[in-house]
């Protein structure tokens, strides 16, 4: 137990060796591979364990490195390190991994592409793991870049699919602007401190210069605000969501979208070193968290829904992380894991049982799919925030750093949590209160995907009650209940669930009271304010333009012409040199013979036509 | 050294013929005269010290050269009527302003 504490890179390497086992043996073991894939994340369940009890028992676990680049001077090397943060993310990582895997062998049971679908799971376990027990930014970048990899594939997995190909490339793109900031945080940092890595660069961050501090900072936080979707380059999440469900709960809720705000945590002295920055982060974490709020509520599609709440948590932990809260901030990272994976592989099951993502076709399902439901209530309830759930102690937390740092900020914040509280609860009565409106009849989901469901709905009962274990392990301290906050918070939630419970009263699609009373309103939030098209308008079609111009004048014309012009010369040359085949051996004959003659006659004169030219003698 | 004169002049109507007969075995024909100048030019040589001397320590070298001359022309137009006759064979053709394949 303690040689994986003390071997993390285990996490990393299994899970490669995993990836590529899993797709030489689909054609042989057929659906057991799914089996074979989870030791995957077994092994980074059982480094996480391993770690916290390491660390909880006052022992540093092991860590290691090597020389990676050396040339001219400058070194970088690579190696694994475990800390607190560390131990965290990979429970975390490790549970939802190991539990998306398990419902995913019932989700996607008729899938063709079963074999490609684990060994791409296997792949982001181990890239995820790369990204975290990194002992530096080199090597958290390549796992960085490694999960945006793995999400591009796994967004377009029915590639087939028109829509899905094109949201894989839309993430793909919108992540790689914030990893251009990310890239270029690194340079300035390489440049200023001359190393990478946390135990040379974290100790010094505080003697930065404070406007390099702050565009350093600024840099990382654009690539954290890519990564976890925050505004303005939160547009790829929503479209994520072609791909299949429990590569959602997965990866674009639970753990590569946290990477963002693991990041800023990572390199906390960093931002400490500069309060624009904090403000910054601050600013767009709770513009994020409100903005998603109010556009989760006009969404009819079950998936859009978890999207932009998960955008919306995400802006809590950044609004936390820029009130200089960041194990707050990491701790409700943790729990909102766990009950927005539960909420997402919940919309698997619905959307499994009913062969619809649509809430208007949804309805009455609480009695087809009574597993489900009490599930997804619970991780409905944690997300709102309703006591003694996890998502009520974090909640607190983040809604208490921010009030107390920033109040405007934090009256955003319980704005947010209010809205929260009723779009959950909006989707909860739509999807399983009154009757079923759809065709055919919705089933329950078999017990593999049931159990995972009841795994994490426990976990996302209970993780609140680990709020203090967690802020010890990441080097902080018990937080006591804030009692005027939760009270608050609580009174939020329990008013806005009751109003979203009296709207939505039979389950019936009663959208359109909501509409009315919010006129106009209604169809911009459900086109997300028309940011997206305003990007599509405003960025991606003069891009394409250029680009498509390019291609016609300077591909087509300059660089082909060159090519083909040179081509045509050599055509052209040929055309007149092959009236010289004659095809006849006699003539090719008399040419040698002409030649000799000529030669022969040359190098006898040679001599005298040198001596008469005046050249050499 | 009249004889050096005798093979230029025997080889260069062999150079003619080579140069205008179209008929294969004209041209083979011409070949093997061709070499046999040469060869004749050698045995000649073999005769001469003071001109065999500065080729060769030993006059009679080049009597040795004649020799293996003679064996090179036979195995020579062995070969070649061997090819004319599987050319013929094939293709009925047996004169080179027939065969014009690589003809640009």
């Amino acid at each position: 137990m303690t040689w994986f504490a003390d071997n993390a890179w285990i996490t990393v390497a299994l899970p490669f060796v995993l990836a590529v086992a899993v797709a030489i043996s689909g054609r042989v073991l057929g659906r057991a591979v799914a089996w074979l894939a989870m030791l995957a994340p077994l092994s980074v369940l059982v480094t996480g364990v391993s770690a916290y009890l390491a660390i909880a028992g006052g022992r540093t676990p092991g860590e290691g490195s090597f020389e990676w680049i050396s040339s001219a001077g400058m070194s970088i090397s690579a190696g694994w390190h475990v800390d607190g943060l560390v131990a965290l993310m990979l429970l975390v990582v490790g549970l939802v991994a190991l539990m998306v895997m398990v419902f995913s062998v019932g989700y996607m049971a008729e899938e063709p592409g079963f074999t490609r679908y684990f060994a791409l799971l296997c792949l982001f376990t181990g890239s995820m793991s790369a990204l975290v027990i990194a002992d530096g930014l080199a090597g958290l970048f390549i796992g960085w870049e490694l999960v945006g990899a793995c999400s591009y594939l796994l967004i377009g997995f029915w590639f087939t699919k028109p829509e899905a190909a094109a949201a894989a490339v839309k993430a793909f793109l919108t992540t790689r602007v914030g990893d251009i900031g990310l890239l270029l945080g690194l340079l300035l940092l390489w440049r200023e401190v001359g190393a990478l890595d946390y135990a040379t660069l974290l100790p010094v961050a505080a003697q930065l210069a404070p406007g390099v501090a702050t565009v350093a900072a600024l840099l990382l936080a654009v690539g954290a605000m890519g990564k976890s979707a925050q505004f303005p380059l939160h547009i790829w999440l929503p479209d994520a969501m072609e791909g299949p469900t429990p590569v959602s709960a997965l990866i674009h809720a639970a753990t590569m979208v946290a990477a963002g705000v693991f990041l800023v945590s990572r390199v906390w002295p960093v931002f400490e070193a500069s309060p624009a920055a904090q403000t910054v982060v601050l600013a767009v974490g709770a513009f994020t968290a409100l903005a998603a709020a109010t556009i989760a509520l006009a969404q009819s599609d079950i998936k859009k829904v978890l999207a932009y709440s998960t955008i919306s948590q995400l802006g809590f932990m950044f609004a936390a992380l820029g009130a200089g809260a960041w194990i707050i901030a990491m701790f409700h990272l943790a729990t909102h894991a766990a009950f927005k994976a539960l909420l997402f592989l919940g919309s698997g099951s619905v959307i499994h049982g009913t062969g619809t993502q649509d809430l208007r076709k949804m309805g009455g399902l609480a009695k087809a799919m009574p597993v489900t439901a009490v599930t997804w209530v619970i991780g409905s309830l944690a997300l709102a925030g309703v006591p003694p759930l996890a998502g009520f102690f974090s909640k607190d937390e983040v809604l208490h750093a921010v009030w107390s740092s920033q109040p405007i900020a934090g009256a955003v914040l319980f704005a947010a949590s209010a809205l929260t509280a009723f779009y959950i609860t909006r989707a909860t009565m739509l999807a399983f209160a009154g009757s079923y409106r759809g065709s055919g009849h919705p089933h329950e989901s078999g017990p593999v995907m049931a159990v995972p469901l009841v795994v994490l709905a426990a976990v996302a009962a209970v993780a609140g009650f680990g709020g203090g274990r967690i802020a010890v392990l990441l080097g902080g301290h018990a937080e006591k209940l804030h009692l005027t906050t939760a009270a608050v918070s609580t009174g939020i939630a329990v008013v806005f669930i009751a109003l979203g419970a009296l709207v939505y009263k039979r389950g019936v699609f009663a959208d359109s009271a909501l509409e009315s009373k919010l006129g106009p309103l209604w169809p911009v939030l459900g086109r997300a304010y028309g940011f997206d098209a305003l990007v599509a308008s405003v960025i991606v079609r003069p891009v394409t333009t250029f680009c498509s111009w390019l291609y016609r004048t300077v591909d087509r014309v300059v660089i082909d012409g060159a090519a083909e012009g040179t081509a045509w010369l050599a055509n052209r040359t040929g055309d007149v040199l092959r009236r010289m085949q004659m095809g006849d051996v006699q003539w090719y004959s008399s040419l040698v013979v002409t030649g000799f003659i000529v030669l022969f006659v040359l190098s006898i004169m040679w001599q005298r036509i040198v001596g008469f030219v005046g050249v050499g003698g | 050294m009249n004889f050096i004169v005798v093979t230029m002049v025997l080889f260069s109507l062999a150079l003619y013929g080579v140069l205008t007969r179209r008929d294969i075995v004209g041209v083979l024909a011409s070949i093997e005269m061709m070499l046999g100048s040469a060869t004749l030019l050698f045995v000649g040589l073999s005769r001469t010290t003071t001109v065999a001397t500065t080729i060769t320590p030993d006059p009679t070298h080049t009597g040795a050269i004649a020799l293996i001359l003679m064996v090179t022309a036979a195995a020579g137009a062995a070969v070649g009527l061997a090819l004319l006759v599987a050319l013929a064979r094939k293709t009925a053709r047996t004169r080179t302003d027939e065969i014009t394949e690589v003809k640009g």
